[in-house]
């Protein structure tokens, strides 16, 4: 791996690190279907999992501040330009403190708190349908059942002790929207470099079409605010950006994990999911464009010649 | 117009991106034309349906559309070239103090900022969400009267769909003859588990949907009839709407029966509880 991709990487510590959690989550609640596990002993598993997870990317996120010299990159930006960078770092914390504080989110359609609870209550990953709590007569699709979200959820639940509907509708739409931002944050540093400025703007134009954009569906204000927990919001808003920016910095590795947190995480008919068709599509167009540079330049050669 | 402003400028960043000069690279430019052609046109738009299967709608397709990063990008783009634009006049630099420049650049982040807003909407806030808040805090209210101290107790709940369908959120404890399903068939499509047939009589008569009998004495001999099968069943909990529960009939009956007795209510909704 050359340097610099060594270096985006490690600078996506966050990230990295929600990434593992899901596919520790995946491993586990796999082998608990398989092996009809319970709850708590999977609770137990992720707990230590994660517990060495955290540990360890907070021990290198404050590393990696005593390495920094001259304050960090916010403090360096509140000197450079203070009104910017408030507004950047507030409008956040507005935005939570409004939509998951105040507002009532979107239930149609969702079922993830029912899940998160029969799990909690019945000590079993998906024994009981979520709806009524009484025991399966006809089961549930694989394909749906294979999807870790609400166990994820539900552990965190177990090992904080958060009721499941504020950990559900409140603080995970805005851990999702923050980590949301995070992505657009490394965006923003992809599209200008060495421009702190014109980052600012770029994360304070992110929030404002998070903000307004909330009148149609497909729009990632709209899905984050009134369905922030679901597997499609993630996917919108962190996993296909995410996608996005390491397709264009050529980091396959990364494209590949987005697609496997797409494929834990939300109905992907069995695995090949929007993540899969972005990444073709890119390849296409990356193919497209050298077949269009070797024309190119056999058509300067002809001429010169 | 209720759709679309933010395709339109989201087009429009993908134009500027084009023809200025910029630092976002060129593939990213590309991926975005090339998605917004493959949805928008209706052949590849319908082969995308099919590939991400029907049980998605399309509106779910524009997520593959990298709107926030673009439509950001282009914000950025069209501040800078504006400003310099204006700072730039006649094709030669004016020379403007640290303020101006500022002003500048605030006046122009202002109309951005506005031009989002006029094109696009909050997404919370509306009066039904508001409404569906006050209707879950009279749920809530009524469901913290149930008793979940005795660990072992079975809670089995038949209430009217707008208690059912807060019931599982609030407690895991809580066991339901049917689910929220019943009033939301979509969401069948998670589970091949069927709701039972005789469960459409009970829906019907907790949620006061059941016609009653012109005779009152046999309204009245309905009514116990299903207290009687609510108790056969093992339904630890009923709540009645208290209109419901006030009318005549109703009131005739519940006063007649023994199984359940009053364990409460709140100013919308009465609790029974099945006698041991």
């Amino acid at each position: 791996m050359d340097r610099n991709r060594y270096k985006e990487i490690k600078n996506e510590k966050v990230i990295l690190a929600f990434f593992c959690m899901i596919f520790l989550t995946e491993g586990v609640h796999l082998l608990a279907i398989v092996t009809k596990l319970s709850f708590s002993a999977c609770a137990a598993l992720l707990g230590a999992f994660w517990g060495m997870l955290l540990l360890g990317l907070g021990a290198s996120l404050l590393m990696h501040k005593k390495r920094q010299e001259g304050g960090g990159r916010f403090r360096r930006g509140l000197r450079a330009y203070p009104l910017l960078t408030l507004a950047v770092c507030l409008i956040p914390l507005l935005q939570i403190l409004w939509f998951y504080g105040y507002q009532m989110p979107v239930t149609a359609g969702d079922i993830t708190v029912e899940t998160v609870q029969s799990m909690l209550a019945s000590d079993g990953i998906y024994t009981v349908h979520p709806l009524t709590g009484l025991p399966f007569t006809e089961g549930m699709p694989m394909r749906l059942k294979i999807l870790c979200l609400p166990t994820f959820y539900a552990t965190w639940c177990r090992w904080t002790h958060i009721p499941a509907f504020v950990l559900v509708r409140r603080l995970a739409p805005a851990a999702v929207l923050l980590l949301s931002y995070y992505v657009y944050l490394r965006f923003a540093r992809f599209f200008f470099p060495e421009d702190g400025k014109k980052q600012m703007l770029f994360l304070l134009a992110v929030e404002a079409i998070y903000q307004f954009g909330g009148y149609w569906s497909a729009l990632n204000g709209s899905v984050l605010f009134l369905r922030g927990s679901q597997g499609e919001a993630i996917r919108a808003c962190v996993i296909l950006p995410y996608a996005f920016l390491n397709c264009l910095r050529e980091n396959r590795l990364l494209v590949l994990a987005c697609i496997v947190a797409e494929a834990c995480l939300v109905w992907t008919l069995y695995g090949l999911g929007y993540t899969v068709l972005m990444a073709v599509v890119f390849l296409l167009i990356k193919a497209g464009n050298r077949v269009a540079g070797k024309y190119k330049w056999k058509q300067k050669k002809d001429k010169r010649e | 117009m209720r759709e679309g402003q933010y395709l339109i400028l989201f087009m429009v960043s993908l134009l500027l991106l084009w023809l200025t000069q910029n630092t976002v690279k060129r593939e990213a430019k590309q991926l975005a034309l090339v998605m917004l052609l493959l949805l928008l046109c209706p052949v590849t738009a319908a082969v995308m349906q099919g590939y991400q299967t029907a049980y998605y709608t399309a509106d779910n397709l524009w997520a593959l559309l990298p709107m926030t990063a673009i439509l950001a990008a282009g914000c950025v783009v069209g501040i800078t070239k504006a400003e310099s634009a204006v700072l730039n006049r006649q094709g030669r630099w004016v020379a403007v103090s640290l303020q101006r420049k500022k002003a500048l650049e605030a006046a122009l982040i202002a109309m951005l900022g506005a031009l989002l807003f006029l094109c696009g909407k909050t997404p919370a806030g509306t009066s039904p969400e508001a409404a569906r808040s006050v209707q879950a805090d009279a749920a809530r209210e009524a469901l913290s009267l149930i008793d979940f101290t005795q660990e072992s107790e079975t809670i089995f709940l038949l209430a009217p769909d707008e208690i059912t369908e807060w019931a599982r959120s609030y407690s895991g404890r809580i066991l339901l003859p049917y689910g929220r399903n019943f009033a939301e068939p979509d969401l069948n499509g998670y589970y091949y588990d069927t709701i039972p047939e005789e469960m459409t009589a009970f829906h019907e008569w907790i949620n006061a949907l059941l016609p009653i009998p012109e005779n009152f004495e046999n309204a009245v001999f309905q009514n116990e009839q299903f207290l009687e099968d609510c108790a056969d069943r093992g339904y630890t909990y009923l709540i009645f709407n208290r209109w419901h529960a006030e009318e005549n009939s109703m009131l005739g009956a519940l006063d007649k029966q023994e199984w359940y007795y009053p364990a409460g209510e709140t100013e919308k909704y009465l609790i029974y509880r099945l006698k041991y």
